[in-house]
């Protein structure tokens, strides 16, 4: 019975604490109460604003992730098979990773200028580069007594590759672009807070900008329930659209 | 390929690069429809020479051939079906999916593989879990359906890995008689390799022992030539139990053989 309820408790408590610390604050510059927000959030909302941002982000991820994905997961296979390739790749992608995206947006600003391109290029690398060390590791991970039942029953390197290796890195794949959606949000959050005219981040960072505090805080409410509403959905997908085999326990 | 009469297994030498020889100087030869069991303590190098007589490795020296023609390399005519039951078969691939695996290139009709897939399935006695994945299976259905997966291909060899190792007593013991049943029923010859003397003896036409490992060798290969009813604990099996027990303590060195 009471375990219904909890989520319910749970923000009620949120919002008690909230109100408190906004009365402290003592000003809605600094920290507005809750009414205040809702009130611009439906605002926002019944303006079109807040959906048009939303939209923006959403778009900009998912063209990342369409042209990432796929790219990162090719790079990823051929490391995972070939050590030639591997050995001179492996230290730039490990090096690339150590770096936080976000120290690359001042590169990315000076290549591409102030443009969409700057963005997308951000964004793609991030996904590619987690994908690709992903992949990599699903192929390294391939048991080996699968790959040594398929060359008993006579199949070549090339087809035991398309019909053992890539449905074994599958669940890596999945895993490692559930990984890229989430680090995809942050970046792309970023990217619009520096130059953008448009996006949640930018919704953020304009705000701030005219000290409208109410707008701030919309954003950072639309941007938690976006990246919520990704990876609900992407575990959806994954447990409706995958057949019976332990994918799904694997991704989890 | 239908004509060879006996695998030659001949001076067969293994060294990986850092170490002892792992297997040196062993010399078998299978007999066309025969059953082999190759019996050796842990340690002793069995999946390696496994590995060798599959082609998975290259000896350091020696060959194997059908009669005079060596073999190199893995291939269908020697099909292996693996311990490790939870990785062996395909997940993503249903029982009868997995049995079809290797037929695609040599039967074009999907209709086609799917009967001759269903038919091994019988053969084994998995037909009705035909359209369950690996993960729904129990060990010993899995084991069942490596083995059907190596008929279809209809190999001159089936090459068993402790292939009931991994299951329980109770499983373990059935499907000994189960698969004495199928190579009866088929005639493949098998090389069956295996800790388990109780095991050879239920199963094997022939016995090869091997020593214990490092430099492991086969000192001695026979027929126990049971009556096809002997049972565990029947005098005549005693005996040929015994006898393996000595020809092992002897390899050993007056090190006892542990659990087999």
């Amino acid at each position: 019975m009471i375990g219904r309820w909890k989520p319910l408790l749970a923000a009620g408590v949120a919002l008690t604490l909230w109100q408190l610390l906004a009365h402290w604050a003592g000003s809605p510059l600094l920290i507005p109460p809750p009414g205040h927000v809702a009130r611009a959030f439906v605002q926002l909302t019944s303006n079109g604003e807040l959906p048009q941002h939303v939209a923006i982000s959403l778009q900009r991820l998912v063209v990342g992730l369409l042209v990432g994905v796929p790219l990162g997961t090719v790079l990823g296979c051929a490391m995972g098979r070939s050590r030639f390739l591997d050995a001179f790749v492996d230290p730039f992608i490990r090096m690339a990773n150590s770096i936080p995206a976000i120290a690359l947006i001042p590169f990315s600003l000076l290549w591409f200028g102030v443009t969409e391109l700057a963005r997308y290029a951000l964004l793609v690398y991030i996904v590619a580069l987690t994908l690709a060390l992903a992949a990599r590791h699903g192929v390294r991970q391939v048991p080996q007594i699968r790959l040594k039942a398929a060359s008993a029953l006579g199949l070549g390197r090339i087809e035991a590759f398309r019909r053992v290796v890539i449905p074994s890195t599958f669940p890596a794949i999945l895993a490692g672009t559930r990984t890229a959606i989430g680090l995809g949000v942050m970046v792309i959050v970023a990217a619009e807070m520096l130059g953008a005219t448009s996006g949640l981040g930018y919704l953020i960072m304009e705000g701030r900008a005219h000290y409208n505090v109410e707008r701030m805080f919309v954003g950072m409410i639309g941007l938690g329930m976006l990246s919520l509403a990704l990876d609900r959905t992407f575990s959806l997908a994954i447990e409706r659209g995958l057949p019976r085999w332990s994918v799904k326990r694997r991704v989890r | 390929m239908g004509t060879w009469r006996h695998l030659h297994v001949e001076g067969l030498h293994k060294r990986f690069e850092r170490g002892p020889a792992v297997l040196r100087d062993i010399n078998l030869i299978v007999d066309r429809g025969a059953f082999v069991c190759v019996l050796g303590p842990s340690g002793s190098g069995k999946s390696t020479l496994v590995d060798l007589i599959a082609g998975f490795e290259r000896p350091t020296a020696g060959r194997i051939s059908y009669d005079d023609r060596p073999i190199v390399g893995p291939g269908p005519d020697r099909v292996v079906v693996f311990q490790d039951i939870s990785n062996a078969l395909y997940p993503w691939l249903t029982a009868i999916e997995n049995v079809e695996f290797g037929l695609k290139k040599r039967i074009r009709s999907r209709a086609e593989r799917r009967r001759v897939a269903g038919e091994a399935l019988r053969l084994v006695g998995l037909d009705s879990d035909a359209h369950k994945f690996p993960s729904e299976l129990s060990g010993g259905m899995k084991q069942r359906a490596q083995i059907a997966r190596g008929l279809v291909m209809e190999p001159e060899i089936l090459i068993m890995d402790e292939p009931f190792a991994a299951l329980d007593a109770i499983t373990r013991r059935y499907l000994q008689y189960e698969l004495k049943r199928i190579w009866h029923k088929t005639g493949t010859t098998i090389i069956f390799v295996t800790h388990d003397i109780t095991e050879a003896l239920i199963l094997a036409t022939d016995v090869a022992v091997l020593t214990r490992g490092p430099e492991a060798t086969i000192k001695d290969a026979f027929r126990p030539a049971l009556a096809p009813d002997t049972k565990p604990g029947d005098p005549a099996f005693v005996a040929a139990s015994r006898r393996i027990e000595a020809l092992i303590d002897t390899h050993a060195n007056g090190r006892h053989g542990n659990g087999t």
